[in-house]
């Protein structure tokens, strides 16, 4: 089971150098190609350095490709890019289609990706352009001239009926349909 | 804005003679292919046309305004909200966002993103039902990096059934820096729509 | 190594076949590897941190190839003997005659060109256009507002992180790896100085635009030129520019007397809001509505039009004074 990702850098996305803006610059400086003349395990890496490294070189000119044979080491693909991340890949047993495929990853990255995990798929300097919400937004004009600490905006919201109010409302309601008024029999209750 | 534009529309619904002027300009505040098959014939009332002349004379007004700021280049910094591979990004010139999974176009291609959701600058916001006219909003961008994210570990076990699996995988990702968006005609433009929309790849 | 260790077999194989006694099975990683790793570990760290070690001295570097390849990664082409110059540094260049005059090289040989003079050039064309650039894309900013952006964007600082983003470091000829930031930012000029002269100014020009101009994208103009004593300023800006007489006015405010006391203030001209702003006594409430004010007077606020990368300036309106 691995845990390294535990300890895995996080970050947030970014491009060096404002890159995309105004032109795009390949991030990619130089690429060195080590692998051995003889030792089986070079052998993808020998088939593409034969037929395809010179294509890769004419199509990217803005990336210098060294190769670098060594007796009885493993192949190895080193990128360097212009911010200073360097990039080692074993090409241990690997065709030379996959090593084209690594290649091509190599060319389209910015830098190292692989140690960093990101936290956000977006980033922006001007998060707001209409303005973040403030309570002073959109206050009603009452609210200017309204004098603290009031009486009427002390209370809550709504208050609910106490059981009291509900009997003498039901009381009233009870005397006018009786056809008495009701502030007769309350002030007469109420003297009792 | 779009709360007026959601009046005139149900004011609109009413009215079984509608003018050109007033189509066109609901076309440019939002518009959308189901409009006309929604539109049902409803029992017409002298109140319900002056009502949405009304609101009519103020849409236009307002379209009138946006544009005038527009000419001025007035409008500042424009946001948007766009639709790309599935998901909604709320983007503005100059930020980078990241699509996640396969995604063909490579680096430095110069790509512009037609499905926009919403529009807006410091005064005004075009809102889209669902997606605002094609050709309205130009939004351009670049892809930056193509690359692959961290080494996601999958494990999994099940206890007392000797069985343990571990996978490892890291899917691409794309970086795209916008570079621009900008109001490409009229708000309130009497042009038809584009017969042939152009070929989008998301 | 390999042949010692057949050696070993076989005396083991003799040895076998002449007596009986088991043998002990052949050991991979022999008894000495682990102290002697030990030992030099320990040497390395009783030595320090090292420095880095400069790229150009690598098995694998060409110096040509590397120049060629810098210009086409940034889509521009240069005269190569050019370039090499722009990354000779004059001290480098006097500190190598010197070496050469020791081993006894002719005088006439001797004399390595400098990038001094394509440095000057350089910075006098960045200067220009960072300048005709601002002015275009910020015509309401007065100009000590303009002077002091102009500043940052071609501050040592700024200019060496373009640089080293462009991959100059490796190219440098330098006294000292790595290369200073005021080498690094000198050398950046120096490869504008050098475009200019293999490929025209408008080459020149474009390059500042696109490397150099671009890191204002959005940038808070507020961090790089913050107007000291900003009421005073909008006073005098409102002066100037007939917007009547600055007002501040309380707007709301909410908590007073307490720790959270919170204070709006708006200021107004000719019965027009200027700008808001928040604080948390009136004072500074204020000083950030004066500064607001100031911002939306000069359209330098955070909303304001993104500054537009693309442009193509004329080139007779870049004064190459």
């Amino acid at each position: 089971m691995s845990n390294s990702h535990l300890f895995l850098k996080s970050g947030f996305p970014r491009a060096p150098l404002q890159n995309g803006l105004g032109r795009y610059v390949c991030q990619l400086q130089r690429i060195t190609l080590k692998f051995c003349k003889n030792n089986g395990s070079s052998r993808g890496m020998r088939d593409f350095i034969e037929n395809h490294l010179l294509d890769f070189a004419k199509e990217n000119p803005g990336i210098v490709v060294y190769v670098k044979p060594r007796r009885h080491r493993t192949p190895v693909l080193v990128g360097e890019y212009l911010n200073g991340d360097r990039e080692w890949l074993s090409c241990r047993n690997s065709t030379q289609e996959e090593i084209s495929k690594w290649i091509d990853l190599l060319k389209t990255q910015n830098g190292s990706s692989s140690s960093l995990r990101l936290r956000k798929m977006w980033h922006t300097d001007v998060p707001s352009i209409q303005g973040p919400w403030t309570p002073f937004l959109l206050r009603s004009p009452e609210a200017q001239d309204q004098k603290y600490p009031s009486e009427e905006s002390s209370k809550p919201l709504d208050i609910p009926q106490t059981a009291t109010e509900k009997l003498i409302e039901l009381f009233r309601q009870q005397q006018l349909e009786a056809g008495e008024s009701a502030n007769e029999v309350l002030s007469k209750k109420r003297a009792e | 804005m779009s709360f007026l534009a959601q009046t005139v529309r149900q004011v609109l619904r009413q009215v079984p003679n509608r003018s050109l002027a007033l189509t066109s300009a609901m076309r440019s505040l939002s518009i959308s292919p189901a409009f006309h098959q929604q539109n049902k014939p409803a029992p017409s009332s002298v109140d319900a046309s002056a009502i949405a002349k009304d609101q009519l004379k103020e849409c236009q007004s307002i379209c009138e305004r946006i544009n005038k700021q527009v000419a001025k280049s007035e409008q500042g910094r424009l946001f948007a909200v766009v639709h790309l591979c599935g998901k909604q990004f709320k983007i503005t010139p100059g930020d980078i966002i990241l699509v996640e999974g396969y995604w063909p176009p490579t680096i430095g291609d110069e790509i512009s993103l037609d499905k926009v959701l919403l529009a807006g600058a410091r005064d005004f916001t075009l809102v889209g039902r669902p997606i605002l006219e094609p050709g309205l909003v130009s939004v351009k961008a670049t892809v930056v990096e193509k690359t692959l994210t961290h080494t996601k570990t999958h494990f999994r076990k099940k206890r007392r059934k000797q069985y343990m699996r571990i996978n490892f995988q890291r899917s691409p990702n794309t970086m795209i820096r916008i570079n621009s968006i900008e109001l490409a005609r009229p708000v309130d433009a009497k042009t038809e729509p584009e017969s042939e929309p152009s070929k989008r790849l998301f | 190594m390999s042949s010692l260790r057949s050696v070993v077999g076989i005396l083991s194989l003799t040895r076998s076949l002449g007596c009986p006694i088991t043998v002990q099975t052949h050991r991979h990683i022999k008894r000495w590897v682990a102290p002697t790793l030990r030992e030099l570990a320990h040497r390395q760290k009783k030595l320090g941190p090292q420095k880095p070690e400069p790229r150009a001295g690598f098995v694998e570097w060409n110096e040509r190839s590397e120049l060629f390849a810098f210009g086409k990664r940034l889509g521009e082409s240069f005269q190569l003997p050019l370039l090499q110059r722009a990354f000779t540094e004059k001290a480098f260049a006097r500190v190598e005659e010197e070496k050469r005059r020791k081993l006894g090289i002719e005088e006439n040989d001797l004399h390595i060109l400098d990038n001094e003079d394509l440095v000057e050039k350089g910075r006098h064309i960045s200067k220009a256009y960072v300048e005709a650039f601002l002015q275009h894309q910020m015509p309401k900013v007065p100009k000590e507002g303009l002077v002091e952006i102009s500043n940052h964007l071609l501050s040592t600082d700024t200019l060496a992180h373009v640089s080293s983003h462009l991959g100059t470091k490796d190219l440098i000829h330098s006294t000292e790896y790595p290369p200073s930031k005021e080498s690094l930012a000198e050398s950046l000029q120096a490869v504008i100085g050098a475009l200019a002269d293999s490929s025209g100014v408008e080459r020149a020009f474009l390059f500042v635009r696109d490397f150099i101009c671009t890191q204002l994208n959005q940038k808070d103009l507020l961090d790089i030129w913050t107007p000291e004593e900003p009421l005073q300023l909008l006073e005098k800006i409102c002066a100037e520019r007939k917007l009547g007489d600055p007002e501040p006015r309380l707007l709301g405010d909410c908590g007073k007397n307490t720790v959270l006391a919170a204070y709006q203030v708006g200021i107004y001209g000719n019965r027009q809001l200027l700008g808001q702003g928040f604080g948390e006594d009136v004072q500074t409430a204020t000083e950030t509505a004066a500064i607001d004010a100031l911002q939306r007077i000069f359209d330098t606020h955070e909303n304001r039009r993104p500054f537009d990368f693309g442009l193509q300036l004329e080139t007779q309106n870049v004064r190459l004074a």
